[in-house]
């Protein structure tokens, strides 16, 4: 048995955990995407591990269209980091919220909407009909 | 049954990856002197225990301990440092201690392409990015805190620990299903593999590639009438 298999694979395992906790950690967008990335170079090292261990090409072949899709999403996703970028002027994920449902928790750099305090005005309501004669009976009956 | 046999030292580890990931908690601008005593201990802690594990007495053994340990720690650097720049080229080690893993692994020309690729065109097109777009310089304040860090880890490290016991234990099930040993010839096996069995999915990864690139440059283009949004 190859001896470099296990230690490969719990290697693997420690890479891609890593990028994981980084992804939903870290809160800017580059750093988000680059754990991405070590979170697919841990399953690289896994697919080479075992493509050594069963002497067979297979694991390396599709090793290397995992590095050609990786290549494609580094190329969109820096292109749509640059685009938010142009929105929102900053890189902190936590803004980018349009899509979000609505949630308690406000990102902390959030700028206070102010809302203008205007005086209040009350609706005047205009006489309207005649007014009805009271009797002295009704005048009576209502006390 | 034993549980992990003669691998129990890979559990050490574990420990080690498990204490990183608590320093990670406590992270915060004046982190006390303690943790981060703690940390950098776990840290070498990690390299010499992946050294040992995996060195036993040949060059190979010791090529990839230390570069299986530069490769975590690595990466754990990413996890942590707050400037975006030192956290691309923390990932940048990372991928290449990744790479003598690669080599030790007999693929020397995945090796070579993921160099290639990663170290030279994703880190440059990011440091790229990071240029265009953090032109301060520095840690932002949005980066040195994290996004609710307690749950996310405890439950990664329960992942990480279930994904060692499967790997421990899973021991004489995977050596059951070891090939033949028939001969690899590196570069040229790996070609004659692509070009044989993979024919169909090498032309549409070239596809992807061409698509990949039309998407990007329309999605950054900016025509010079259009209302921003």
């Amino acid at each position: 048995m190859n001896d470099a298999l296990v230690p490969s694979l719990i290697l693997g395992a420690v890479l891609f955990v890593t990028g994981a906790a980084g992804f939903l950690i870290r809160r800017n967008m580059i750093i988000m995407f680059l754990s991405t990335e070590l979170m697919l170079q841990g399953v690289v090292l896994n697919l080479v591990a075992f493509s050594d261990f069963h002497r067979n090409m297979g694991g390396v072949a599709l090793a290397v269209f995992v590095l050609t899709v990786a290549a494609c999403e580094a190329a969109i996703a820096l292109a749509l980091v640059a685009a938010l970028y142009q929105q929102h002027k900053t890189l902190d994920v936590a803004v980018a919220t349009e899509l979000r449902e609505l949630v308690d928790e406000v990102p902390d750099e959030q700028p206070e909407i102010e809302t203008p305090e205007a005086e209040a005005v009350y609706p005047t309501l205009s006489p309207a009909g005649r007014e009805p004669v009271v009797t002295e009976e009704e005048l009576h009956l209502r006390v | 049954m034993d549980l992990f046999g003669d691998n129990a030292v890979l559990l050490l580890p574990i420990y080690a990856v498990i204490g990183v990931l608590l320093t990670l908690i406590q992270r915060s601008a004046q982190s006390p002197a303690l943790v981060k005593f703690f940390g950098a201990v776990a840290a070498v802690a990690m390299v010499f225990l992946c050294s040992y594990s995996a060195g036993k007495d040949d060059l190979d053994g010791l090529v990839f301990g230390v570069t299986a340990g530069v490769a975590a720690l690595a990466g754990f650097g990413l996890l942590w440092v707050p400037n975006p720049v030192y956290a691309a080229l923390s990932f940048a080690v990372s991928v290449l201690a990744a790479c003598g893993v690669f080599v030790v692994l007999k693929a020397p020309f995945l090796a070579a392409a993921t160099v290639v690729i990663y170290a030279g065109a994703v880190i440059v097109t990011f440091l790229f990015v990071v240029m265009l777009a953090q032109q301060r310089g520095g840690a932002l304040g949005y980066d040195s805190n994290f996004f609710r860090p307690a749950p996310v880890l405890a439950t990664l490290g329960l992942l990480l620990f279930a994904l060692f016991v499967g790997v421990l234990t899973g021991g004489p099930a995977i050596e059951a299903l070891a090939g033949s040993a028939t001969p690899t010839a590196g570069v040229k096996a790996v070609g004659r593999s692509l070009y044989t069995d993979y024919l169909f999915a090498v032309e549409l990864a070239g596809t992807l590639l061409l698509v990949a690139t039309i998407g990007a440059i329309a999605i950054t283009r900016r025509e010079p009438g259009l209302v921003k949004p």
